[in-house]
């Protein structure tokens, strides 16, 4: 199952690039897939799949693009 | 060619009417960029230790950057600044919008409005004619009427700052705003214009500003650009702004809600981005040179009536909807609405009205003292009519007009404990029961407690809540002089950190422009200088003025979180005095929390009494 992955920021850098294609064998949630990279939950503001904010126990579908947004300090 | 700066300062007497110009003072320029540099330099040199802020001695500086008005990305930031009404210490607030351009191109790097008028007035610049006119006409009026009849009167091309009531009644949390929704918020900078009668400044200009080297500058302005844009995450960012981090904060308990007393509002997926989006969006709306408009356009249903709002952005839902308790986006757009056309800053507002929720809750204040209105959490009702009471200082609200810790001061009954302030000022919205980092950016900010200058949460994050160690000073220290660094050239910081725009780029940009070579390093340097300068002026003006002025409020290191992923977390005073030791060090401070004089030789300091 083939998944796309959009970033950005400074703060998820470290992590993953701001473009990343991951393959996955069986489904699994948004916080699944953030253990299996490395990625502190608490690092990732948002996530949002076909322009919709999901929560991180959404189950990933096979081709989705998933975009995982970094904190951002309010106004 | 020295670019970037129009080489002209604008002096308005009030008093004597007296308008003057002179020349930029470039030894300033090269020590503090400009912006919060500026007001940090002019106003520790200009005013009189001990002035009362809202007496005719105290100056309202407002100044732009040497970046700002250019068409590199977010080149919008101006600063309003002037001896704190709020905290008695040097203060300031930013704004976006289109000031900051308008304003070089009238021909001017900072105005310093001095004095104060018997009667009300309004502020034309334009160009090189620069009129003190007759405002009896505006007094009184609200935020949104007053620009809308100036851009009336005066024509759409002038660029609008005013205050309302609240500013107007010296409310020390009144805002300076412009654009129908852009606000210098913090530090009571409105009040300042308040006591000066200024009602509004409106400006317009057809200069253009000097660029050094411009083939360099168009080529690094470009390449920002497609930085910037080129950004996978740019177009969710715009679509929902400030507002996206609502369920992050909460799910890691620091959403501040019931007056910080935990991290977590049960009913956050009621005020998040989501809400705000599909519930009272109307359209993006940007500032000057921004392709991100991370701001939002709202309108919201109260008792039959429409209004329009721009906002609410993360602060706002934060300070109105999590520590006032609102069940929706509906409360908090509403009140959001309320605040700013009373000309009363959303945070601040916010943290008041909290506190008064919890003192009448606990009986230390009743209906006797809140000419009967019954307060209670979530309630819009009585947090408008207590917005309403605090702008026009009727009953409780005078003594609310103070901020919160004066407030508390005047309630006893241990009330300070839950005022949620640092130096007088109230918190912003980081509910930081455990987050060490954001805890001492909050403790040690130079204007009160404020998270614009360091926004360190998620540095806890990445290297652990529960660490109290060196390397967090460090990051703060760091922070304190990056994110100012934007301030003090009239740059938006949303696209750095956020948008992952290379911090490198605006030492190159800063040297393209002025055709100073500068790096990175230099830039860090005037800003850090600009710090040490504002601690210098509390010291002034407070003999005592250190590491007690340091702590944050006793709830955060007494009272454990109630409820939430923080739930019994706190972090005790023993490992807020560690942290502060870190940070003195980090900072070449002494222990009292006060510049050494090596730090102070090394930054090129002057000391004066």
């Amino acid at each position: 199952m083939a998944i796309k992955i959009r970033t950005g920021g400074l703060t998820l850098k470290r992590y993953i690039p701001d473009i990343y294609y991951v393959d996955i064998d069986s489904p699994l949630t948004v916080r699944d897939l953030l253990t299996k990279l490395g990625i502190p939950e608490g690092l990732i503001a948002g996530v949002i799949i076909d322009g919709k904010i999901v929560d991180k126990s959404y189950e990933i579908k096979d081709g989705q693009e998933i975009v995982l947004m970094p904190p951002i300090s309010g106004g | 060619m020295l670019g970037g700066y129009m080489n002209k300062v604008l002096r308005i007497n009030l008093t004597t009417g007296e308008i003057r110009t002179e020349p930029l003072d470039l030894n300033m320029a090269r020590k503090f960029l400009g912006g919060r540099g500026f007001a940090s330099y002019t106003l520790y040199k200009e005013l009189k230790k001990g002035i009362d802020p809202l007496g005719p001695e105290n100056k309202l500086i407002m100044a732009s950057g040497p970046l700002a008005g250019l068409f590199h990305p977010c080149s919008s930031k101006i600063t309003f600044a002037a001896k704190s009404p709020l905290t008695g210490i040097y203060g300031d607030s930013n704004m976006g919008g289109h000031l900051a351009a308008e304003l070089k191109y009238a021909g001017y790097d900072m105005v310093i409005f001095e004095g104060s008028s018997n009667k009300p007035v309004y502020i034309v610049i334009d160009d090189d004619k620069v009129e003190i006119r007759d405002a009896s006409h505006l007094w009184g009026k609200g935020t949104i009427e007053t620009e809308k009849q100036l851009k009336d009167e005066l024509g759409d091309d002038f660029q609008i700052a005013v205050i309302g009531p609240a500013g107007e009644n010296l409310v020390k949390v009144a805002i300076i705003r412009h654009d129908f929704g852009r606000e210098s918020g913090r530090t009571g900078v409105g009040a300042v214009m308040g006591s000066k009668k200024i009602k509004a400044i409106a400006v317009r200009g057809t200069k253009s500003i000097p660029v050094a080297d411009f083939d360099e500058y168009l080529r690094i302005g470009k390449e920002m650009f497609k930085s910037l844009m080129s950004s996978p995450i740019f177009p969710e960012f715009q679509r929902y702004g400030t507002t996206m981090v609502v369920d992050w904060v909460n799910e890691i308990g620091a959403f501040p809600t019931r007056n910080f007393a935990t991290g977590y509002h049960e009913n956050y997926k009621e005020l998040n981005g989501t809400a705000m989006k599909e519930r009272v969006w109307i359209h993006d709306k940007a500032c000057g040179f921004c392709p991100i408009a991370c701001g939002n356009y709202s309108r919201v249903e109260y008792k039959g009536k429409t209004y329009y709002v721009e906002g609410p952005e993360y602060e706002t839902i934060g300070m109105i909807g999590g520590c006032c308790v609102m069940p929706s986006i509906y409360e908090v757009t509403y009140g959001n609405y309320v605040c700013d056309n009373l000309g009363l800053d959303t945070i601040s507002t916010g943290a008041i009205i909290a506190f008064a929720y919890e003192c009448y809750e606990k009986g230390i204040i009743t209906k006797n003292d809140t000419n009967g209105l019954e307060l209670r959490w979530g309630d819009i009702e009585s947090f408008a009519k207590l917005a309403e009471m605090i702008a026009k200082r009727e009953g409780i609200g005078n003594i609310l007009a103070e901020g919160v810790k004066k407030a508390a001061e005047s309630f006893g009954k241990d009330s300070i404990k839950f005022a949620m302030q640092v130096k007088g000022m109230e918190i912003s919205a980081y509910e930081s029961h455990w987050a060490p980092a954001m805890l001492l950016a909050y403790a040690t900010c130079d204007i009160g407690a404020h998270h614009n200058r360091a926004w360190a949460i998620t540095y806890d994050i990445e290297v652990g809540r529960e660490k109290i160690t060196k390397d967090k000073a460090e990051r703060v220290v760091f922070l304190q002089h990056a994110r100012p660094m934007f301030d003090a050239l009239g740059v938006c910081r949303l696209t750095w950190v956020e948008c992952g725009l290379n911090l490198e780029y605006y030492a190159k940009i800063y040297s393209a422009v002025t055709g100073w070579e500068t790096t990175l390093n230099d830039l860090l340097k005037c800003a850090e200088r600009a710090w040490n300068q504002n601690r210098l002026f509390a010291i002034r003006e407070i003999p005592d003025f250190g590491r007690k002025y340091d702590y944050p409020p006793a709830r955060w290191m007494e009272e454990p979180a109630i409820s939430g992923p923080t739930k019994g977390r706190l972090i005790p005073k023993e490992d807020v005095d560690k942290l502060l030791d870190f940070y003195y060090e980090v900072r070449g401070w002494d222990k009292y929390g006060r510049p050494t004089p090596e730090k102070i030789k090394e930054l090129e300091l002057e000391v004066t009494e």
